[in-house]
Parts: C-alpha cells; sequence; structure tokens
C-alpha cells in the first residue's frame, strides 16, 4: 500500500515538474522595441549587410554563436568544427533536426546555398568580400557536414560565423526555390527563435516565437519593431508604455531615471577614439605637410598629439558627457578592450594636464596654440551617436587651452566618402569603434594604408604589423603581435583614445533581458529570445 | 508663409484699417534692442560664447535651486553661459535674417520687376522657374548644400535665401503688373523714357513699400528656418550662438532642463511678435495707393 | 480660355521637366551611395562593381536618357535602398502623407476660419487683436518644440493620446494639431482679410439694405463669398505642407513622404530621391495650375497677360 502511494505521489510530483516546466516554456507576452531606424527594410540576408538585416536578426541562426560568459564561438547550427592541420579546410558539423519556419529541414545544402546567396552580383553583404578573398570552395560532404576549402590558410573565417556582426544567418535553398529571390527577400524564413510574421514599410515588423527552437521556445511570445527618430519621443513613447525597449543618448539618462523607466546598461561597447585625420603617406594627394600632427618632422608632430591628448579631461567626460555610463581606466590601446586578445594592461592613460599640453606645444614649435587650427567634426555615427557630444566636449578642451577650434557638421557618409578618399587633413573626429574578436580584424580595414577605410593614420610601419598579424596562424603568437601593435600605436599616439562607453537602451520597468549580448555584439539585437516582460 | 498668402493678405483699396499716427511703438522698440544687443554682445556680455566648463553643465537659473547668480539665466549642456549666448546670438540669427532677406529680396525684386513689366514669353519663363524653385522640397536644398559645402553661415544663408527669393518674385511682380498699367507710366513711355528709367524711377520706387512689409513679416520666418534647419542637421555649425540651434541642441532635456530651450524661445517669440505687428501696422500705413491682382 | 489652359498645362508640363532635370543632377551631387551600402570592411573592387550594377558609372547625360527612357514606359526606377520599385515604395508611403495632411488643413480651417470671420466682424477689439496674437505664436514656435511639447503634455502627462506612431483615429490628433499650428494663423489672417473685403461691397449692403438678420449676413452671404480665395489658398497650402512635414513625421514617426526624402537624401537613393520630389512637385503644380485656371476663369484680364 505504502509502495503505491510513494509511486503515485513520485508520479504526481514527476507530471506537475514536466508540466511546470512546459509552463515555463510557453511564451507569453508583446515586446515592443523602438529602434532608431528600420534601417533598408529589405531582408534578402545574406546578401546585405547586417545593419541593414537589424529587425531580422531574431529570424535567423548562425553556424556559430558567441559563449554569453566568454564571448568565445560556441556552437549554433553548427556542432563541432575542426580546422585541417594545413590550415587550408575548415570542417563543420551540423546540428540534426532542425527545420525552418517554413517546415523543410535544414541540411547542408543551404549552408553552401547561402554562401551562393552571399555571393550574388548585387550582394552588399560583408561575406561576399570574405568569401571572394579566402573561400576556394564549399563541399556538402553529408546531410549534416559543411567543408570550406580555403585559399590559403585563415584562422578570421571562424570569427566571421559567429551571430552578428558580421552577420552569415542560415537560409533555406528550398525555400528560395519555392518562392523565389524576391519573395524571399521579402518574407524571409530562417530557424531562428522568431519567425517573421508582418511588415508595414515605414513603420514595423511584427515578429512571432518560434516555439520548436532548437534551443528553447523563447520568452517573448510576439515582438514588435519598429522605426522612431526621435530620441526625444521614443523616451516619450516608453513613458506611455507603447514601447517597451529603446536605445538612448546619455543626455536622456536624467529623464528616464526620473520617470521611474529601466535603464539597460551595455558596458563598454564602444571606444571613443579621436581620429587626427591626415596623417597620411606624404604620396597622397590629400596629404597636407602643414597639418600640425601630420607634419614631416615626426618628432614635433608626434609632441602635437600628445599635447592634444594630454588637454582632454577624460574623467570629466565620462562623468559629465556620458553621465557616467563610461570607463576610462585601461582604455588606453586603441581598439583594445579589456579581456580581449591584445590587451595590455600595462598600458596607462594620459593624464589630464593642459599645462604640460601647453608646454609641449611651445616645444612643438607653437608657442601660441591660437595659431594652431583644428576643425572638429561631430557629426554624429550612424548607428552609434554618442561619439557627438564627445567630440563638442573634446572642442572644449582644445579651445580652453587656446587652439583654434573651428567646430562643424557634415553629412555622415560624405565624411566616410572624403575618409577613404584621404582628404580629410586637418580634420578631427570621434569615432565610436566597437570591439572586435580580435583587434586586427577591425585594425587591418580602417587603418591599413592599402585597405579602402582610412580612420587613424597611415605608416609603414603599422602596416608591416598589421600584415604579420594577420598572417600569423598561431593564435597565441598572433595575441603578443597584437599587443605589440597596441603598444607601438599608444607610443606614437596616432589616434587619441578617450574612453570606454557604454551603449544605453532604456525600458519599461518590467522589462528584462535576461542574457545581455556581450561586448563584440556592437549593440546589435542579438539574444532577442530572452527578452520578456515581467509581471 | 506662402507667397499666396502674402499676395492674398495684401490690403484692398476699398478698406480702410488703422488710422495712420498709432505708432506701435513697442514691437519696433523691441526689435531696436535686440539689434543693439546683438551689436554690443561683446561689451555686455558676462563671458565669451564659447566659453564653458563641464563641471558647469546644464546649471538651472539663479533664482531656482542649483543655480548661481554667476549665471543668472543658467547653463546648456557644455557649460556655457545661456545669456550671453543669446546675446551673440542676437548677432547670428538677426546677421542670417538680415544678410538672407536683403539678398533675396534684391534678387527676387529684380526677377519680379523685369518679369511683371515685360511680360510675354519672357514672364511665362521666369515664373516658371519661380515655381520650379518653390516647388523644390526645403530638405532636398539644405541636405544637398550641406553635402556639397558642409554646414556654416553662408551655407545657411544660401539655403535660405533658395527657398526664400521666389516669393519676392511673385509679390513684385504681381505689383509691377498692376503699376503697368498706371497713367504716370503711360505717360512715361509717351515721353519716351527707356524701359530702364521707367523701371528705376517709376514702378521700383512703388514697390519698395511691399518689399518692406514682405521684409519685416518674413523676418521673424527667417530665424525660424534657421532653428529648423539646424534642427535637421543642415544648419549653422554647432557650438555657433544661435537661437535656433541653442533650441536645437536642447531638445532632449526639454524637461529636466527647460531653460536651455526657453530663453532662446522666448527671444524668438519676441522677435517675430515684434516683426510681425510692426508689419502690419507699415502695411496699413501704406494701404491706399496702390491695388492689388491676383 | 481652352488656349489659356494648354498654354498653362505645357508651362506645368515643363516646370516639372525642369524639376527632375534639377533633381537629378543635385542629388548626385550629393556624394556616392556605394559608402554607406557596403560596410567599412568592403574592398575598393566591391565598391567598383556595385557602382556600375547601379549604373552609376557611365556619364550623368548618359544616365538622365536612360531615366527619362525609362520614365517614358512609367519605369521610375528601383530604390537602391529598399531594393523595390521606388512606385511601390511611394505607394505605401504617400498614403500617410494624405491622410495625415488632410486632416491637418481640416482641422486648420475648423479652428481658422471662425477666429477669422470674427475677428472680420469685431474688427478693433480685444478678440481681434488677441485672435492675432494666437495667429503670430502659431507662426513663432519651432515645430519640432510644439511637437515634443504636446507629446509631454496630452500623451505622457495626461495619457489622452498615444504619443507617436500612425495608427487609429487617436494618433493623427497630435501630429495634426502640430501640422495646422504652423497654417492656422494663414488661413485665419486669410480669411479676415477676404471678410473685410466682402463685409464693404456692395452685395453685403444690399443684403442689410434688406433687413436681413446680421448673422445671416456674416455667416450666410459673406462667407461664401470670402470662401474662394480661401478655399483656394489652402490647396496651395496643403501641397505646400505635404513637403514641409518632414519635421512632424520626424517627432512622431509618422511614416510619410517627407522621411522617406530626407532618408533617401541621407543615404543617397537617387532614384527614391528623383521620385519622390518629382510626386511632391507633381503635387504643388498641380494646385497652382488650378488655381491659376479657377482665377484666369474668374478674371478675364489675367488670360492674356498684357
Amino acid at each position: 500500500m505504502r509502495s503505491i502511494r510513494r509511486m503515485l505521489v513520485v508520479a504526481c510530483a514527476a507530471c506537475l515538474s514536466v508540466l511546470s516546466v512546459g509552463a515555463l516554456a510557453a511564451p507569453e507576452g508583446t515586446v515592443v522595441i523602438g529602434l532608431s531606424s528600420l534601417g533598408a527594410e529589405d531582408w534578402l540576408v545574406p546578401a546585405r549587410p547586417q545593419a541593414n538585416a537589424i529587425a531580422v536578426i531574431p529570424v535567423f541562426d548562425t553556424l556559430l554563436q558567441r559563449d554569453d560568459k566568454t564571448g568565445q564561438p560556441a556552437p549554433g547550427l553548427a556542432t563541432k568544427w575542426e580546422q585541417s592541420k594545413d590550415g587550408k579546410t575548415w570542417t563543420f558539423d551540423l546540428r540534426p533536426g532542425v527545420k525552418f519556419h517554413d517546415g523543410s529541414d535544414f541540411t547542408a545544402e543551404d549552408v553552401k546555398f547561402s554562401y551562393e546567396v552571399a555571393l550574388r552580383p548585387e550582394s552588399t553583404s560583408d561575406m561576399k568580400g570574405v568569401f571572394t578573398n579566402f573561400v576556394q570552395s564549399v563541399e556538402v560532404a553529408s546531410p549534416t557536414r559543411v567543408v570550406f576549402h580555403m585559399k590559403q590558410p585563415n584562422w578570421e573565417i571562424v570569427y566571421k560565423f559567429l551571430e552578428v556582426p558580421p552577420f552569415f544567418p542560415i537560409v533555406s535553398k528550398k525555400y528560395f526555390d519555392k518562392v523565389g529571390v524576391q519573395q524571399a527577400g521579402r518574407h524571409p524564413v530562417g530557424t531562428g527563435p522568431y519567425k517573421f510574421v508582418e511588415h508595414k514599410l515605414g513603420e514595423y515588423v511584427k515578429l512571432e516565437a518560434n516555439e520548436s527552437w532548437w534551443k528553447g521556445a523563447p520568452h517573448a511570445k510576439t515582438i514588435v519593431i519598429r522605426g522612431i527618430p526621435e530620441e526625444a519621443t521614443r523616451v516619450a513613447l516608453l513613458q506611455t508604455g507603447e514601447i517597451n525597449l529603446a536605445p538612448i543618448g546619455s543626455d536622456s539618462l536624467g529623464k528616464v531615471k526620473s520617470a521611474g523607466l529601466k535603464v539597460v546598461r551595455m558596458q563598454n561597447l564602444m571606444q571613443m577614439v579621436v581620429g587626427l585625420e591626415g596623417q597620411y603617406l606624404p604620396d597622397r594627394e590629400g596629404y597636407d605637410p602643414k597639418v600640425p600632427w601630420a607634419q614631416p618632422d615626426k618628432a614635433k608632430a608626434l609632441k602635437v598629439r600628445q599635447a592634444l591628448s594630454l588637454a582632454i579631461n577624460r574623467q570629466e567626460i565620462v562623468s559629465k558627457v556620458l553621465q557616467g555610463m563610461g570607463t576610462v581606466e585601461g582604455s588606453a590601446g586603441i581598439q583594445s578592450f579589456p579581456g580581449m586578445p591584445g590587451f595590455d594592461p600595462t598600458l596607462k592613460v594620459d593624464p589630464y594636464d593642459p599645462e604640460r599640453a601647453k608646454k609641449l606645444l611651445a616645444e612643438a614649435g607653437y608657442p601660441d596654440p591660437s595659431k594652431i587650427s583644428i576643425i572638429v567634426d561631430s557629426t554624429p555615427h550612424a548607428a552609434r551617436p554618442t561619439n557627438s557630444p564627445v567630440a563638442q566636449a573634446v572642442a572644449l578642451y582644445w579651445r580652453n587651452i587656446g587652439i583654434d577650434v573651428k567646430e562643424r557638421t557634415s553629412d555622415y557618409a560624405n565624411l566616410m566618402d572624403q575618409g577613404i578618399k584621404r582628404k580629410l587633413a586637418g580634420v578631427v573626429w570621434v569615432y565610436p569603434t566597437p570591439a572586435f574578436d580580435e583587434p586586427v580584424m577591425q585594425l587591418y580595414t580602417v587603418t591599413y594604408s592599402k585597405a579602402r577605410t582610412q580612420l587613424f593614420g597611415e605608416y609603414p610601419e603599422l602596416d608591416a604589423l598589421l600584415e604579420k598579424t594577420v598572417s600569423e596562424m598561431d593564435q597565441d603568437k598572433r595575441w603578443a603581435l597584437q599587443k605589440e601593435t597596441a603598444k607601438w600605436m599608444h607610443d606614437n599616439e596616432i589616434a587619441i583614445p578617450v574612453c570606454y562607453a557604454d551603449m544605453l537602451w532604456a525600458a519599461s520597468p518590467k522589462f528584462e533581458w535576461t542574457s545581455l549580448p556581450g561586448q563584440v555584439t556592437v549593440g546589435y539585437l542579438n539574444n532577442v529570445d530572452t527578452m520578456y516582460l515581467g509581471k | 508663409m506662402s507667397d499666396f498668402a502674402i499676395a492674398a493678405e495684401a490690403p484692398r483699396a476699398s478698406v480702410r484699417r488703422r488710422r495712420f499716427g498709432f505708432v506701435p511703438w513697442r514691437p519696433a522698440l523691441i526689435l531696436v534692442s535686440v539689434c543693439m544687443v546683438g551689436v554690443l554682445a561683446p561689451l555686455i556680455a558676462p563671458y565669451p560664447p564659447l566659453q564653458g566648463s563641464l563641471g558647469d553643465k546644464l546649471l538651472p537659473p539663479a533664482w531656482l535651486t542649483g543655480g548661481s547668480w554667476t549665471h543668472v539665466l543658467g547653463t546648456d549642456l557644455l557649460g556655457r553661459d545661456i545669456l550671453s549666448r543669446l546675446f551673440y546670438g542676437a548677432r547670428t540669427s538677426l546677421g542670417v535674417a538680415a544678410v538672407a532677406v536683403v539678398v533675396s529680396g534684391t534678387i527676387g525684386t529684380t526677377i519680379g520687376l523685369i518679369s511683371g513689366y515685360f511680360g510675354g514669353a519672357l514672364d511665362a519663363f521666369l515664373m516658371r522657374l519661380t515655381d520650379v524653385a518653390l516647388s523644390l522640397p526645403l530638405i532636398l536644398v539644405a541636405i544637398v548644400l550641406v553635402a556639397a559645402l558642409g554646414t556654416s553661415f553662408a551655407n545657411v544663408v544660401l539655403i535660405i535665401v533658395l527657398l526664400l527669393w521666389p516669393r519676392y518674385a511673385r509679390q513684385i511682380r504681381g505689383e509691377t503688373l498692376a503699376l503697368r498699367e498706371r497713367d504716370f507710366v503711360a505717360l512715361a513711355r509717351i515721353a519716351n523714357c527707356s524701359h530702364l528709367r521707367i523701371i528705376g524711377r517709376h514702378i521700383l520706387p512703388n514697390v519698395v513699400p511691399t518689399l518692406l512689409v514682405l521684409a519685416t513679416l518674413q523676418s521673424g520666418y527667417v530665424v525660424l528656418l534657421e532653428s529648423t534647419l539646424s534642427f535637421l542637421g543642415a544648419g549653422i555649425p554647432p557650438s555657433t550662438p544661435a537661437w535656433g540651434l541653442m533650441i536645437a541642441e536642447g531638445r532632449t532635456v526639454i524637461e529636466s532642463a527647460w531653460w536651455v530651450v526657453v530663453w532662446p524661445g522666448l527671444t524668438i517669440v519676441a522677435l517675430v511678435l515684434s516683426g510681425n505687428l510692426l508689419g502690419d501696422w507699415l502695411r496699413d500705413r501704406l494701404d491706399p495707393t496702390l491695388s492689388r491682382t491676383r | 480660355m481652352s488656349r489659356f489652359i494648354v498654354g498653362r498645362a505645357l508651362q506645368s508640363l515643363l516646370s516639372l521637366f525642369v524639376v527632375s532635370l534639377v533633381v537629378f543632377y543635385a542629388a548626385r551631387l550629393t556624394g556616392d551611395p556605394t559608402v554607406l551600402m557596403l560596410s567599412e570592411m568592403a574592398t575598393r573592387e566591391d565598391a567598383a562593381r556595385l557602382r556600375a550594377h547601379l549604373g552609376l558609372d557611365k556619364p550623368i547625360t548618359t544616365q538622365y536618357a536612360l531615366f527619362l527612357k525609362q520614365a517614358a514606359k512609367g519605369d521610375l526606377g528601383e530604390s537602391t535602398r529598399y531594393r523595390r520599385p521606388v512606385t511601390d515604395v511611394l505607394a505605401a508611403r504617400f498614403p500617410a502623407s494624405l491622410q495625415l495632411g488632410s486632416v491637418a488643413i481640416v482641422i486648420s480651417i475648423l479652428i481658422a476660419l471662425p477666429i477669422g470671420v470674427y475677428s472680420a466682424v469685431h474688427r478693433g477689439t480685444t478678440l481681434d487683436v488677441a485672435g492675432r496674437l494666437l495667429a503670430v505664436l502659431g507662426q513663432s514656435l519651432p515645430l519640432f518644440w510644439l511637437g515634443l511639447i504636446l507629446i509631454l503634455i496630452f500623451a505622457v502627462w495626461f495619457g489622452w493620446v498615444p504619443a507617436a506612431g500612425r495608427g487609429g483615429p487617436a494618433n493623427f490628433i497630435l501630429p495634426a494639431v502640430t501640422m495646422g499650428w504652423a497654417t492656422t494663423p494663414a488661413i485665419m489672417r486669410l480669411t479676415r482679410s477676404a471678410m473685410l473685403d466682402v463685409l464693404g461691397s456692395e452685395y453685403v449692403k444690399l443684403a442689410r439694405i434688406k433687413g436681413l438678420p446680421e448673422w445671416k449676413v456674416v455667416w450666410k452671404h459673406a462667407l461664401k463669398n470670402a470662401l474662394l480665395p480661401v478655399v483656394t489658398f489652402s490647396v496651395l497650402l496643403f501641397a505646400e505642407m505635404i513637403a514641409g512635414a518632414i519635421v512632424t513625421e520626424t517627432v512622431f514617426a509618422w511614416p510619410g513622404v517627407g522621411q522617406l526624402l530626407i532618408s533617401s537624401v541621407n543615404t543617397r537613393d537617387f532614384p527614391m530621391v528623383q521620385a519622390t520630389v518629382l510626386l511632391l512637385a507633381s503635387l504643388f503644380v498641380l494646385g497652382n495650375f488650378g488655381v491659376d485656371v479657377l482665377y484666369a476663369w474668374l478674371n478675364p484680364r489675367i488670360r492674356y497677360g498684357r
């Protein structure tokens, strides 16, 4: 009798626990996110860059994911990945039993197909360049095994398969075949935690939970993403409850806090770096030897750059401009973030010393600082506009030591365009650089003389360091080289790092985001599956 | 303000509105004071307009808690004294308005005079040109110019001129058309006066009053336009003391630091109000001698 | 008369043609769209290939000729940003602008008309001055500030209406009031001016002599005649308002054509910029054309120009 009763109790307990797990797993509620823009509202991934596809990130999965704690590669749609001995082949074992939102099975064919989509002639995706430069071919070894044959040994490709950025989502070949390229771009189908439901051009995108997601059903049943350009309006909408989450700048913090809203902080997501434009190779058309920090006398140019750095009160910028949502400590290495490869804690941040700055300027041949003319461009970055108030603060500090500072804003595209053409000599702007899995991945594209984009400076020594780093297959040696690069850039004060800055979101009081995306995600909408509205 | 609005608002010969002699001295006083403040700014402003310290960020006006009499009207986002920036702002905002109105007035009047006087194909061509200019949206003109030339005082003036001149042209053309039919013009033609003489000596002086009215009425609008352009990022360069820019830059703290926006806002309202009242009075004063067609 | 209409119609078409030319060149002056379409990691070859794909490597005159050829067939091109036919995007966004504009102008007229009439009838009194002061207030406040304050007061503090975004009838209120705030003074002044005209006319004198009650004289007879210029003016205002709705659309996240134009210019989406400006210009030109014809019909002297 007793044993039967005991068995019944155990059985009941078991039933209850199963039921309760089931109850927890059922998605419920709607989360409305107010982004500043819906982007290009063209969802033909992976033929589009990640900035365009923000609203559909939750619809797709990538081969690998970032581990929430370590930031290192973790299984996504691929469960195992291995590089061959000669470094020229990467083999990925794929997760079995995963289905696309339209019911079709996910196989290696889809990975190969996604690769082909990224290579389409009109594709503007970052992966296109990566694939063209590094990948020879993609082979479907079996329904659950795909092999990437590389042109030469390459260590970067694994990082490129991690979530966002850069964004290589896997799309369904069968779906594309069935509805055609255009419809696949209008109504995307993926394997991710949310299904694409509805899109009203210029207004919103509606997503619904994919309860059979391989990682477990997401928390919120519906996600609506709206485009709201004006920050003050976003805060107002949060106050009325019409939206639940929105990105904000530090100036709105006071308002947000006093309204009783929640602040979601993604800490140290970007590094504010003052780019002193004009440090071009001497044979460039846009090179102007009269620019004080780019003059032919390297020693004097260095003194000017150091002076400019010493005149900036970094602590005050963090406390007053960023309202404390930032860190000065450890931010001395350009593109270097704590805990990431190449970080060197021994690099010291320049102190605030305006007197010494003036002395250095005098030594550099500028006893009267008002003879130095600087144009500070405070154009807000398209996706990370915190750089604008920081730039204005920097202008203020330089004015306070007597430099003739003129301010301006341009059109962001124009600024980038002129930077690419190396025609920005004499201009200074603050670039909010995000963390990358390895710093060289960013530096190689933005401060390498042979690269298309040019942000910080062109120097043959730097070029050599970057080339050496990129071709180094051994991870430890590569990380050591990146430490060396950071030190070189620090000692030569190529650009002036100011501080790390947080990316801030304001949210409804009951909003929860249990797994905040880590540092290398640049603040994109990752881990949306862990968002929900509490009771 | 649409050109048609201006045309339609023009007084009719048949109606007498106000008695002469009632000079609106209050608006005139305000306008003159603002001009004086702008001119004397370096002497009367307590601080240089660009000087600031982040430590003094967003101080409230002196009579509120946290405020101090060193910054009577408070400070802005970069710790700069608002009162000083208001004074210097008079220079910038009025300067932009004055230059823009003078230049667009000149261009518009010239085109209007030629168009109205000679008529025919020239008139049609110039009016269609005016149509084209009027139908180009503000934002397009603004952003194209910013993309090509960057933000600057000269650029803002250019944008405003491009937007304003068609309105003057239209109105002046209407006036010229009417004047052309008048007896004294016919007499001048008979006396074999050259076209230039007729336009210069007979028509232009009669058109000047309308011009003055328009200019006065437009002055407030121009300052507002500067504010809108700054909001769109196509206006005066950052940090320049200018009322419109001060309002645009302060919009994230509209509630928490209302003083950043309210003081420049009030000055703009005062300016527009004065401009309008003065312009209305001018128009009423100069009313009876002219008639208007559409 | 018909000769006049045809003449003006041709001139309007010519205007549109010139606008398209100006926009075509002006847009391309703003820079290179590939800068924003590709990320920082793209190579020069990527950029060159994309430019060729978009047809931007050809000389401008060739590009314009191609554009005209296709436009004649009704194809205004594909948006380089949205990757859809520009007509599709406009078809989705333009109704939003039209709806908001219509509501705004109606609200504007409903407020301005009575005040204008009252002002005219009770000319010189405190009410008249008060009305005119109100009008000035409407013209002296920056629209974006007004919009934000309205949101603050009515959506956040009182919670009576939604703060922003397109939606049901309640969503129209704040943006329409903001948009109408600028046009109300103009309509009000015009009404007042037109009413003053009519009230002094023989027609009204006759009505008074006939012994009609004053309110009938004012509201039934005078207003009817004053309405003509007011309505025609409102038509023109409508066209101008839609083009100028950018600030309202930004503040209230209203998916209209103004917002579209801004983002298209910012992202250098040339086909979209061209199509949008042409649409707005057509609206304006059409309005002008209609008003011109109407006035010519009413006043024969204008028809003949000399």
